[in-house]
């Protein structure tokens, strides 16, 4: 009977222990009603990252860009609860890894060896992944956003789709110039990397072109949540942490680059009454027209967000593989000019913007033109510091 | 003054697989009296309970319960059932929640509505309180209250239920002389009461202190009962360490050879730090002799023998064997040293009930290179066939070597342990309890087997609870009690009594009344 | 004597009624599953049962079948010889993070860097990774012989000992991180004689699989442990004393098996087996090591041993169902959207109707046993 007891109790813990990294994956999918006859011309993949469909961020941005694919292409996307289906010239598919992503690879190759041509990886989480299957299929072509890898290693099938994340932050950083009234202002980073410091760099350099009072030290503050990855993007109350700090001393805007640890930052503002800059998505839309009391009152206090267009970059690589049946580019990158990137105006903060909205996309014309040239690392903003004068 | 019988269990069987732990009992209480039910560890009486309390149902048998001024023949499920009938009964392990009132404690899982009313079970309890003089404070923790206390909100907890039947087992094992006599006064209570009480025990003066009437168990069966008037504390212990089977093996005149085991001024520690179980024992068997140790059981026994099997370090002392000194040597030595062992409870430790008889054949010499090669390598076919020489040799009931141990009949289990451990290469047997649970067939042939050692000219070391068994077999017998041997007693010519040997392992304490009728005790059930 | 061979081929029969019946019953609730999910669709339902099946004919999904089956099989092993002997490691989870971490700094740092001794090079690794994994149990199994501390409890304690360690080493001393190149973080890569060669490549295309399937020369490791553990299991006194200590251990301390050895001894192997539990993954798929590798193999390896009885050959075919059930619920998503995690929960529910009925068919057949001794002994 002992025994019998013993197993269960094993039992009960290697159940819930085990299966704890397997919470819901996949909501169910209607069979599409597009599967056309004729095969299509073109068969896209798409693995997103964790979260989904429905994230209101990054992966929803992705997925705009499969519909617009399929509107301006005339494809469909399989298995579909939207239906979405103009035409038999490109079949898409995407699939979402189980909690805790461990089968991201997996998913990968389940596209590979269906037969799709275009696979692509939503996230940097599929830096490795991609690099391990693509060695497998060289027949298929890859994609990765937000991540890529040194030209020694990089895979002869894989697009890397990377943002121009420092011109979007430029202007945001205008903005910020603007609309300080204590003349300073903070930027929080997930973490001390060099892709977080081209968020930095163009959101310093974006406020002290504007305001000369931010070119003085000090004037702008910065802080990283942490080194270990696994704190640094999900760490709300440390992020508030740092904001709140940061208002104490004296800023009244702050820019995170820092993904879920940003709430954080959005609830300090709203605590300390002041302003935040959110990124990637337009943060302040998505809060505002939350069904949660305090997400709104966030929203209120976010002035505008660095926009971060995946739609734009998955559609952009799509149509390249659909005109000419092959990707050459190792690296697109997407700056304002190809719309990749840009800040959130939208009908909460238009009040707000309204007054510096032409001073701002003029400065995004000026980017566009190549009139100003926006730095991205350190040494570069240094010397764009000195070419503004004090 | 005692009444009418209220409860009545009849004809009570209960098998265990490969014992016969219930066998025929009848018993029964009358109102208003303590009946006390006595035996040795492993008797019989805590089944016959657990039947009573609904957690084992009877094989064979009836229990009555009065109804209505009636006997109506029952049947428990569960517990549940028993206490609906009015028993209660108090476990020797406290069934407590810590953490919780006392008042907590008594009124859970008879509470009397789904919203506590606290009030009114807080008036209910001080009235079993005052009634029965059991006072403990209702408010505080169980935790914080002494064993004593403690035992007294079991006591409560049952009255709480209704019990009109009360069983106490060993309800003194965990007392202070002063709490047991407050005990009895409580006990002496209930019964003016008109409770009835079904008092285990084996601490005899006890027995003699609190009951009206004496059952005795022994094996299985309940052997005598009897009126207080009627008993002495030597005849309960007769009776409980048994009666003249009906078996008379010829005993073999051998002459004693060289020491075999010698043990000197030997002192092992109990499972209680600081409490010595063996103090200072000294004793030695000779070749071809029998050395019985009596005694009831905890006075020693048990340590004695795992130390001199290593299983047990000794505190002092020394233990040799043929003058080799084994003292605090692991087990595995002391065997290749010559030592065999009958354990005493073959389930707990001599064999593997899931392994076949071919693997437990070998157990303590399965690294010999006879049945291993380079001591790793198991050889299949040497080990099967010392199995089947056991098997045939000890006349074991079994279709093959093959089938697994818990298949055979608890004889023929013993037969084959004991077989086993004849059959090693050995010049010390420890054999304990070695008849315990079978049947007289088997107890014969084992006789047969130890006798046939000696005749072989090892030493026995005989332990056992069957004081017919340590008279018929042993030829020097010492007497254990509270760890020290207090007698050697020479048996050379079978010509100690049992009388002799109960007088000793009470300690010597007690007269012996040579009119008393305890000689011999013929009360074979 | 015939009679008695049949009955020993009945008893095996019957005892793998337990396992039958737990498929047979969690294949009639994956029926009903995906009906729900399907929203009453029979013929969706049916055709799920179709791609289970066609799980079975694909090569490359025999493939995957063996390749997911593998670290299992070595997971269930090592679960299996502390089950055997009573002791329940729960560890092998942590086990095999450090086993894999201490194999990683030895490609990292002390391996033969010439292609040629790429064989010597894997033998070190086994031989590290099972002294990293050794290492790992050897805490538990010492605070439970000297100090009775449960094996569960430090195991576990363990377990998030390990994952920290590892992460502390990648994120530190081994960070392969340059910047901007990755955020997934990891060890620097391991030389090219270490990494585990492809058995596509060892076999220079007479292989049955495809290229792509990730099977490496970890596989013949896993062989190996297999035919290794069932020899000790069942041919040695070391596995006989196991399974002493296991079955009864006061009747092993009085054979004079000392019980704190062999409990002491079965923790040590089962560690240093579940060291090597994921270098498939390490050595074969990734070529550097991270915390962020594949989780949970060690609870699916308790699984695999309990449902494979502990018995090494049950451990190769529960893992085998595993990596079906796998395999088959990537096809399922795939191809009818249905959650992955569907498997799980099946994986899960099996495991506790085999429980149940292995209970109940473990006393059917004593009994059983136990009438037919007794009538053919004549014995009461």
């Amino acid at each position: 009977m002992k025994k019998v007891f013993t197993i269960i109790t094993v039992l009960a813990l290697v159940l819930t222990l085990g299966l704890m990294g397997c919470g819901q994956s996949q909501t169910s999918n209607q069979n599409s009603g597009g599967q056309a006859s004729g095969e299509p011309k073109l068969k896209v993949g798409v693995v997103f990252d964790i979260g989904g469909r429905g994230d209101k961020s990054f992966n929803d941005s992705a997925y705009r860009g499969l519909v617009k694919a399929a509107k301006e292409l005339g494809g469909y996307i399989k298995d579909d609860p939207d239906n979405v289906n103009y035409g038999t010239n490109i079949e898409m598919k995407y699939l979402e890894p189980k909690q805790g992503g461990s089968d991201r690879e997996q998913l990968l190759r389940k596209l590979a060896e269906n037969g799709y041509d275009l696979v692509i990886g939503v996230g940097f989480a599929f830096t490795d992944a991609i690099k391990n299957v693509a060695k497998d299929f060289p027949n298929v072509h890859f994609a990765i956003i937000d991540s890529c890898y040194s030209p020694d290693e990089h895979p002869a099938n894989v697009t890397c789709l990377l943002f121009k994340e420092q011109e979007g932050s430029f202007l945001v950083g205008a903005i910020a110039g603007y609309k300080t009234e204590t003349n300073k202002i903070g930027f929080i980073g997930g973490m001390d990397i060099p892709l977080i410091r081209k968020f930095m760099v163009g959101y310093e350099a974006g406020a002290m072109y504007v305001n000369p009072e931010l070119r003085k030290d000090g004037a702008i503050m910065t802080a990283f949540v942490s080194d270990d990855p696994g704190q640094a993007w999900n760490n709300p109350p440390k992020g508030k942490e740092i904001a709140i700090s940061q208002y104490d001393q004296g800023a009244d805007i702050i820019y995170h680059a820092a993904g879920g640890t940003g709430m954080g930052v959005f609830e300090a503002a709203l605590e300390k009454n002041k302003w935040a800059i959110g990124v990637d998505s337009d943060q302040g839309l998505i809060l505002a027209t939350s069904d949660q009391e305090k997400d709104r009152e966030m929203a209120k206090h976010i002035i505008t967000s660095m926009l971060k267009r995946v739609d734009t970059a998955v559609y952009t690589i799509i149509k390249e593989m659909y005109d000419n049946g092959k990707v050459d580019a190792k690296v697109m990158e997407f700056g304002l000019k190809e719309n990749g990137v840009g800040y959130a105006y939208n009908d909460y903060n238009k009040d707000l913007l309204d007054p510096i909205k032409p001073q701002v996309d003029e400065l995004k014309q000026k980017i566009i033109n190549g009139e100003i040239k926006v730095p991205a690392t350190d040494d570069e903003l240094q010397q764009f510091k000195a070419s503004l004068g004090q | 003054m005692p009444g009418d019988i209220i409860l009545k269990m009849e004809n009570i069987t209960k098998r265990f697989p490969g014992v016969l732990a219930n066998d025929h009992i009848n018993f029964d209480l009358r109102e208003g009296e303590v009946h006390a039910l006595v035996g040795e560890n492993g008797a019989g009486k805590s089944t016959l309970m657990k039947i009573l309390y609904g957690l084992y149902h009877p094989d064979e048998g009836t229990i009555y319960i009065k109804v209505d001024g009636e006997l109506k023949p029952v049947k428990f499920k569960n517990p549940q059932d028993a206490i609906k009938h009015g028993i209660g009964m108090v476990h020797q392990h406290f069934m407590l929640v810590y953490g919780l009132t006392t008042i907590e404690n008594i009124i859970l899982g008879y509470e009397p509505s789904a919203v506590i009313d606290f009030d009114t079970a807080k008036k209910e309890i001080q009235k079993i309180m005052d009634e029965s003089g059991l006072h403990v404070p209702l408010d505080v923790d169980v935790e914080v209250l002494s064993v004593g206390q403690q035992q007294r909100v079991e006591i409560l907890k049952v009255l709480y239920r209704k019990a009109k039947i009360l069983i106490l087992d060993e309800p003194t094992a965990v007392l202070t002389p002063q709490e047991t006599d407050e005990l009895f006064n409580i006990i002496n209570r209930l019964k003016e009461q008109g409770h009835s009480i079904i008092f285990i025990s084996h601490k005899l003066h006890e027995v003699m202190a609190i009951a009206d009437r004496i059952s005795v168990m022994r094996k299985g069966r309940l052997v005598h009962t009897m009126p207080k008037s009627e008993a002495t504390k030597e005849k309960i212990a007769e009776l409980m360490v048994g009666h003249p089977v009906l078996l008379d093996v010829p005993r073999p005149n051998v002459t004693p050879g060289e020491t075999i085991l010698e043990v000197e001024n030997l002192t092992v520690e109990s499972d209680t730090k600081g409490v010595m179980a063996v103090d200072n024992v000294s004793f030695y068997i000779r070749a071809g002799e029998i050395y019985g140790i009596a005694g009831v059981e905890g006075n020693g026994q048990a340590e004695l023998i795992e130390a001199i099997y290593g299983l047990r370090p000794p505190k002092g002392g020394k233990i040799t064997i043929k003058g080799e000194d084994i003292t605090g040597k692991p087990t595995h030595v002391i065997r290749k040293k010559g030592v065999s062992h009958i354990p005493g409870d073959r389930h707990k430790f001599g064999v593997f009930l899931p392994f076949t008889l071919a693997d437990n054949s070998i157990l303590g010499h399965h690294r010999e290179e006879n049945f291993a090669k380079y001591g790793i390598f198991r050889k299949f076919s040497n080990i099967a066939q010392w199995a089947r020489e056991i098997i045939k040799k000890f006349d074991v009931r079994t279709p093959s070597e093959k089938v697994p141990m818990s298949a055979l009949s608890g004889g023929n289990q013993q037969k084959f342990v004991v077989g086993r451990e004849i059959s090693f290469e050995h010049e010390l047997m420890i054999a304990a309890h070695p008849t315990r649970g079978v049947d007289i067939g088997a107890m014969e042939f084992i006789y047969r087997q130890l006798f046939e050692e000696k005749k072989q000219k090892k030493a026995i070391l005989l332990v056992s609870a069957d004081l017919d068994e340590l008279l018929l077999l042993s030829d020097r017998i010492g007497v254990m009690f509270k760890g020290k041997i207090i007698k050697e007693l020479d048996n050379t010519s079978r010509q100690v009594t049992p009388k002799e040997v109960g007088y000793y392992m009470l300690g010597g304490d007690v007269e012996i009344h040579e009119d008393s009728d305890i000689a011999g005790g013929e009360q074979s059930a | 004597m015939p009679k008695k061979k049949t009955n020993n081929i009945k008893y095996f029969l019957l005892s793998l009624v337990a396992p039958v019946v737990g498929i047979l019953i969690s294949a009639i609730l994956l029926f009903f599953l995906i009906l729900l999910i399907r929203k009453g669709s029979i013929s969706d339902t049916i055709h799920a049962f179709y791609i289970m099946g066609q799980t079975l004919t694909s090569t490359q999904d025999l493939g995957y079948i063996i390749a997911r089956a593998e670290p299992l099989v070595i997971s269930g092993i090592a679960a299996a010889i502390a089950f055997r002997a009573g002791v329940f490691n729960i560890g092998t989870e942590g086990q095999y993070y450090i086993g894999g971490l201490v194999a990683s700094i030895y490609a990292i740092y002390f391996s033969f860097k010439s292609p040629s001794l790429h064989w010597l090079n894997v033998i070190f690794v086994v031989i590290f990774a099972m002294l990293g994994g050794a290492l790992w149990a050897l805490i538990p199994a010492i605070l439970k012989v000297k100090k009775g501390v449960h094996e569960v409890i430090t195991t576990i304690m363990m377990n998030q000992i390990a994952y920290t360690t590892a992460k502390y080493f990648v994120n530190g001393p081994l960070s392969g991180v340059k910047g901007g190149e990755s955020l997934e973080p990891k060890t620097m890569n391991f030389p090219a004689a270490v990494d585990f060669h492809r058995l596509y490549d060892i076999f220079h295309g007479h292989f049955p699989f495809p290229k792509y399937i990730p099977l490496y020369e970890s596989l013949f490791i896993a062989a190996i442990i297999v035919f290794v553990a069932y020899i000790i299991i069942f041919y040695t006194n070391w596995g006989f004393e196991i399974e002493m200590l296991g079955t009864n251990p006061n009747a092993t301390k009085y054979s004079g098996v000392p019980p704190k050895v062999v409990v002491f001894n079965a923790m040590l192997w089962s560690g240093a087996i579940a060291g090597l539990i994921n270098i498939q993954e390490i050595f074969g798929i990734k070529g550097y090591y991270t915390h962020h590798m594949t989780s949970g193999l060690g609870f699916d390896g308790i699984a695999v041993a309990l449902i494979g009885y502990n018995n090494p050959i049950g451990v190769v075919l529960a893992a085998f169902l595993f990596g079906f059930l796998r395999t088959a619920g990537y096809n399922l998503q795939f191809e009818l959207g249905i959650p992955n995690s569907t498997m799980d929960l099946i994986t899960g529910f099996i495991i506790i109707v085999m429980v149940i009925a292995s209970v109940a068919m473990n006393r059917y057949i004593s009994k059983l046993r136990r009438k037919e001794v007794l009538s053919e002994a004549g014995d009461r």
